[in-house]
């Protein structure tokens, strides 16, 4: 094999992994809290509870076309790059591998343990999406075929985007509520687009929080984080 | 000493007690620096929303669980006292956490509840939420408390949110326990839905509020040197001492 044909295989075999760093975190998956153990079950659709999460379906459709709606669809897009860009406003900093290279690598990894921190519960669960079960369409229609496939509840994104909320507040303490109130609105989101109950992503933020005390107590973590620290110190003159 | 000297003394005590948060120059998670949980928390769902629908089947759930074990210990859970609620999170934990055994770990417990509390307080009090025991004129699991709290606001949920501070904490001191932490924690918010003092969406909002106290105590020099010398107080006493039952 020459080395054309090596470096073209390289890069087929790295794109097949796709967007998600599953390889790039502070912790393993087995390191990382089970939501099944500590979260209730999602309410089935004979629950009174139920109506809640379709009373959230219904509304979600009302705001797919706003500019609400827009947002929601931007913030469908699973990667560090995507999630972090839309707390720039909040956060008052451009977070970027070149701007910010210290917290950038952070919330990578970070990335990836929310995802391992969302895997077992999923997969335990395997709760249909909204959209599935009601065969309608979300207004995500190029996601649909990955996320019949992926369990409902909990919700990966609202993990994700709150966990981000939750460290980037820790960071710049000044910003709390307006970043507190980005990651709020990251999970609902999802909701919007129709791909996740409401409940899956209450469910979502609260499995971010016990990520975060997770990696709270990594020494690994607790490193980049003092990195990142002291990096923003640096960049907003403090 | 004579007996009304003692109860003098008692009296200071206790009014030094209830003074409880230190004013020095070092403490800096004054009220004003906590989050404001009312600028990214949703308002809760008002009696003629569908949504209030799921509260009160929430409401309906919990009195059917008033007269069960669980129904029992909810009404422990109600009595905010550390050592009370440190007694049910030692199972959890694996050892015995008392202002005996563990005094950092109390201190720092009652100090960031407390603190966390305000977070909460300026929600509670700008939505104004009547509990469900106020809103239905019906009884709780715990009547004597009932004319204390009948004023306050009930979203978000106060209890729901230190305990699930509480989880938190402890789940960082003790990693390797998470689990049965957390699951812990989710219980004591579910507590205030049985004894009637709380609907499930005050509880849902305390354990969201919860979350973003910690985050901003992690930012405070203070309380990183007070958590690490809990941590080492903690670590050092499950590698001493001999582990409680686990909790059921």
């Amino acid at each position: 094999m020459n080395h054309t044909s090596t470096l073209l295989f390289l890069a087929m075999a790295l794109s097949i992994g796709g967007q998600e760093a599953r390889g790039d975190s502070f912790l393993t998956r087995d390191d990382m809290p089970n939501a099944v153990n500590y979260l209730p079950v999602y309410p089935y659709t004979d629950d009174t509870r139920y109506l809640d999460d379709w009373v959230q379906y219904s509304w979600g459709k009302t705001v797919r076309n706003t500019t609400r709606g827009q947002q929601a669809v931007a913030d469908a897009i699973y990667s560090v790059s995507s999630i972090s860009k839309g707390f720039n406003a909040a956060f008052g900093m451009t977070i970027s591998s070149s701007n910010t290279p210290e917290l950038y690598k952070l919330l990578t990894k970070a990335l990836g343990d929310c995802s391992n921190g969302t895997y077992v519960a999923k997969n335990y669960y395997m709760r249909k999406r909204p959209f599935d079960y009601y065969g309608e369409s979300s207004a995500t229609p190029n996601d649909e075929a990955s996320l019949r496939k992926n369990g409902s509840y909990p919700s990966g994104h609202t993990t994700a985007g709150w966990t981000f909320a939750l460290l980037l507040a820790e960071i710049n303490p000044a910003r709390q509520d307006t970043i507190l109130s980005r990651g709020y609105q990251y999970g609902q989101s999802r909701v919007i687009v129709g791909v996740h109950y409401q409940s899956d992503v209450t469910a979502g933020r609260l499995v971010a929080s016990a990520v975060v005390a997770r990696l709270h107590a990594d020494a690994a973590f607790m490193e980049q984080l003092k990195k990142a620290k002291a990096e923003f110190a640096a960049k907003s003159g403090m | 000493m004579k007996m009304s000297s003692l109860y003098c003394h008692l009296g200071s005590a206790l009014m030094l007690a209830a003074a409880s948060l230190p004013v020095c120059a070092e403490d800096i998670l004054s009220k004003n620096q906590m989050t404001q949980a009312a600028q990214f928390l949703p308002a809760p769902p008002d009696t003629s929303d569908l949504r209030f629908q799921s509260d009160l089947a929430q409401y309906h759930w919990g009195k059917s669980m008033r007269q069960t074990p669980r129904g029992e210990r909810a009404i422990k859970d109600a009595n905010f006292d550390i050592r009370f609620v440190f007694k049910g999170f030692s199972g959890a934990v694996g050892t015995e956490l008392t202002p005996e055994t563990t005094p950092k770990l109390c201190r720092l417990m009652t100090k960031y509840c407390k603190i966390a509390s305000y977070a909460a307080r300026r929600a509670k009090n700008e939505y104004g939420r009547k509990r469900p025991y106020v809103l239905f004129d019906e009884p709780t699991s715990v009547r004597k408390e009932e004319a204390y709290y009948y004023p306050t606001g009930s979203y978000p949920s106060g209890h729901a949110t230190a305990g699930w501070v509480i989880g938190l904490l402890l789940s960082e001191i003790c990693p390797e326990r998470q689990d049965t932490i957390m699951s812990y924690a989710w219980q004591f918010g579910q507590s205030r839905v049985i004894v009637g003092y709380h609907f499930q969406s005050d509880v849902d909002a305390g354990r969201f509020v919860a979350s973003s106290c910690v985050a901003r105590f992690h930012a405070d020099a203070t309380f990183c040197k007070e958590m690490a010398d809990a941590k080492a107080e903690v670590r050092h006493r499950l590698e001493t001492c001999q582990k409680t039952k686990p909790a059921q």
